[in-house]
């Protein structure tokens, strides 16, 4: 019995891991890799590891509010939104998560989707 | 100083015993020589779009781009040329690239060694993701400890000090190097026990939260204040004397006596409380000494009416004897 999904899942050295392979799929995509043109792709991969590993339970990374004001100037469409989504869940399936545990993480992630669109 | 000279695969080899990666670069043939399976392993492990094989004159191959390899190359024999009889030199350079858009640094020490120059290579990248790992997880673990020490040192019902707290306030207190002047108070609720009886646990809870939410809100800032038993409290003021500590309890119980409570049974109720006080020094230098005494003081309070705080005295019980034979000879003489 593991007392967080974070546990479970060897904390940030694995989500690091599976955050990494994420990339590379986000960066890959035709629909939402553009977005990633010019950026410091390292630094997103940390700030993704914080934010993921507290959706697993782990220590408390961003705030709603943060997350938002980030997110408000990338206008990000409903079609980007959903292969987020499903390149996330890919990753996690593809890290070996107990699909359980995957849909989780994408109900804790699409309750929150309003702070991203 | 023996020159060095590796003549067969088999010396080669022995670089692949080392977990940094490693290269050799001939200075007569201008080219990489021998790499070993960590240079190999540390190069194959990203998907590079053009590759060449950055050394193909032993069994290992490392697959590079060809900026990457033309950088190394490069960097390799301008070294040599720019001072090619000096020996034992040194040189560090860094190259990056890109792959799937994430940027890769390489950091190379080259140090030249007559006929050849040995590589090392560090991978930045790596350096730095394990230095973000390291960093969360300090944080984390300081974060949980700080919380740990929390809980360990808080009372949960009334989130107040805890009596572990109280210890290492004196503790701190004792320990620090200025003279010392403070005051050690128990607080006791008065009839506490009738509220729990009569309006139940739930009840009892809420009148020991709004006491110590309201004695939070009135004392210093330099005062410790402490849940240490069921209803009895502890206060600790600093550079404060018996007499003026004193007063600010009184203070304090004038201020209490004014809330009314809403029982279950919507009747208004009002509460107070005893204190004895004690003071660091006069009254003792231990805390059990000065808990016990403060115990005292508060003991008399309660046998004298209660709702009042007492200094402790030594003649406190003879004065309260006074008082018996008084009340005594009062009734005698009725």
């Amino acid at each position: 019995m593991h007392s967080s999904l974070f546990i479970k899942y060897g904390g940030f050295t694995s989500i690091h891991a599976l955050i990494e392979n994420f990339y590379d799929k986000l960066v890959d995509s035709a629909i939402v890799g553009p977005h990633f043109e010019n950026t410091n792709i390292e630094t997103l991969i940390e700030h993704q590891t914080s934010f993921i590993s507290s959706l697993l339970g782990g220590p408390t990374s961003f705030s709603d509010q943060h997350l938002a004001s980030v997110h408000s100037n990338l206008a990000i469409k409903e079609q980007e939104w959903c292969e987020v989504i499903t390149l996330l869940e890919l990753s996690l399936v593809e890290f070996g998560m107990e699909q359980a545990d995957a849909d989780v993480i994408i109900n804790k992630l699409v309750a929150k989707k309003g702070i991203f669109l | 100083m023996t020159s060095l000279t590796i003549e067969t695969q088999t010396e080669f080899d022995l670089f692949n015993l080392l977990q940094l990666p490693i290269a050799l670069f001939s200075l007569d043939k201008k080219e990489l020589i021998f790499i070993n399976d960590s240079f190999v392993e540390l190069y194959d492990s990203h998907e590079l779009s053009s590759a060449n094989d950055l050394c193909s004159s032993n069994n290992h191959k490392a697959v590079v781009s060809a900026e990457q390899e033309l950088a190394l190359l490069d960097e390799l024999a301008g070294f040599y040329q720019d001072n090619a009889s000096n020996n034992h030199r040194v040189h560090v350079f860094t190259i990056e690239f890109e792959s799937k858009r994430r940027k890769y640094i390489y950091e190379y020490t080259a140090y030249q060694k007559n006929a050849f120059i040995i590589v090392q290579v560090q991978d930045v990248t790596k350096l730095k993701k394990s230095q973000f790992l390291l960093n969360s997880s300090n944080a984390m673990l300081e974060k949980y400890s700080n919380e740990m020490f929390t809980l360990a040192h808080t009372d949960l019902l009334t989130k107040t000090a805890n009596r572990r707290a109280l210890f290492a306030k004196f503790e701190q207190l004792t320990t620090e190097s200025a003279p010392l002047e403070f005051t050690i108070s128990i607080l006791d609720i008065d009839y506490f026990k009738k509220f729990n009886d009569s309006y139940g646990h739930e009840f009892g809870d809420y009148v020991l939260t709004v006491f110590c939410d309201h004695i939070k809100a009135l004392i210093s800032p330099i005062s410790f204040f402490a849940r240490i038993g069921g209803e009895e409290f502890c206060l600790i003021q600093e550079q404060s004397s018996k007499s003026g500590g004193t007063n600010n309890i009184q203070n304090i119980l004038q201020s209490i006596k004014d809330i009314q409570l809403e029982t279950p049974t919507e009747k208004q109720v009002n509460i107070s409380f005893s204190a004895g006080i004690a003071e660091y020094g006069k009254d003792g230098t231990t805390l059990d000494s000065l808990l016990n005494n403060a115990d005292k003081a508060l003991y008399y309070a309660k046998q004298n009416g209660r709702s009042c705080v007492i200094p402790f005295s030594t003649d406190l019980f003879e004065k309260r004897a006074d008082i018996i034979y008084a009340k005594s000879a009062a009734r005698n003489s009725r």
